[in-house]
């Protein structure tokens, strides 16, 4: 048995049960360069919520959901490159600062999420890794 | 030969053998050449070191996904055999507040090019 395949069974075998998994990852205010914490509730998921926290410790909740590559590329103008054999997801999060974070996020399929980037209303660029 | 590649870097990867890479980072405004080291360059994620060619030091992670070229299983729907090409992002820390960002793409063989920004609007050329 293959490893990808053994991920996904367990993945499975976990959204059966009800416990989600979880990533978590690191989001870059590139201005700065300061990272910071970033998770996502069941990334292998089509849909699921995502928490992060921002430089000065604010924290964001939101959700993220999966578009269709070609919609994603539409929504958004980050520089975060995916083909049409990727998943593309698009979040968006909500900063108790009152920022808002709208993201972008490439994931191989049947897999945890890659990397992505974000930007908040004011224009200000993050990067997440994962 | 795809498949003899594919046995080679999956024996070693199965083995336990870490593959590295190491190109080189171009600053077209300093004018100078850098390098970058992937240490292990077979995973789909991981460790990513560069110098830059001023000598700064920088330190980050890559990750990619399958890009525009793959190849499908015959034998099973949508599932994905072997990424001939892969997309990827990169983020290097380097001196305090430096941050370059780097998005490429490689080859099944580890290859490949891309561009970084980094967070003085410097622009520099990534080839590995």
């Amino acid at each position: 048995m293959n490893i990808s395949r053994l991920v996904a069974l367990l993945a499975g075998a976990a959204t059966v049960a009800g416990c989600g998994l979880h990533q978590t990852g690191q989001l870059y205010e590139i201005k700065t360069g300061r990272a910071t914490n970033v998770s996502v509730d069941s990334p292998y998921a089509s849909a699921g919520k995502v928490h992060g926290q921002l430089p000065g410790g604010v924290q964001c909740d939101g959700i993220f959901s999966l578009v269709s590559p070609e919609n994603a590329r539409q929504m958004t103008d980050f520089q975060v490159p995916f083909s049409d054999n990727a998943d593309a997801s698009v979040a968006v999060m909500q900063c108790a600062s009152g920022d808002v974070l709208r993201c972008t996020m490439a994931r191989r399929p049947g897999s945890g999420f890659s990397y992505g980037s974000c930007k908040d209303q004011k224009g200000v660029e993050y990067a997440m890794m994962f | 030969m795809r498949l003899s590649l594919l046995c080679v870097l999956g024996g070693l990867a199965m083995a336990g053998c870490a593959i590295p890479r190491s190109g080189y980072i171009y600053s077209p405004t300093v004018g100078g050449r850098g390098s970058v080291v992937f240490p292990d360059s077979v995973q789909n994620a991981g460790p990513l070191q560069a110098t830059l060619s001023g000598g700064e030091r920088c330190t980050g992670r890559y990750s990619t996904v399958p890009g525009p070229h793959v190849s499908w299983d015959d034998e099973k729907i949508n599932t994905i055999y072997s990424e001939d090409t892969q997309d990827g992002m990169a983020l290097l820390q380097c001196n305090a507040g430096h941050l370059l960002r780097c998005t490429f793409t490689r080859s099944i063989n580890g290859d490949g090019i891309g561009r970084c920004v980094d967070n003085h609007s410097d622009s520099l050329t990534l080839y590995f």
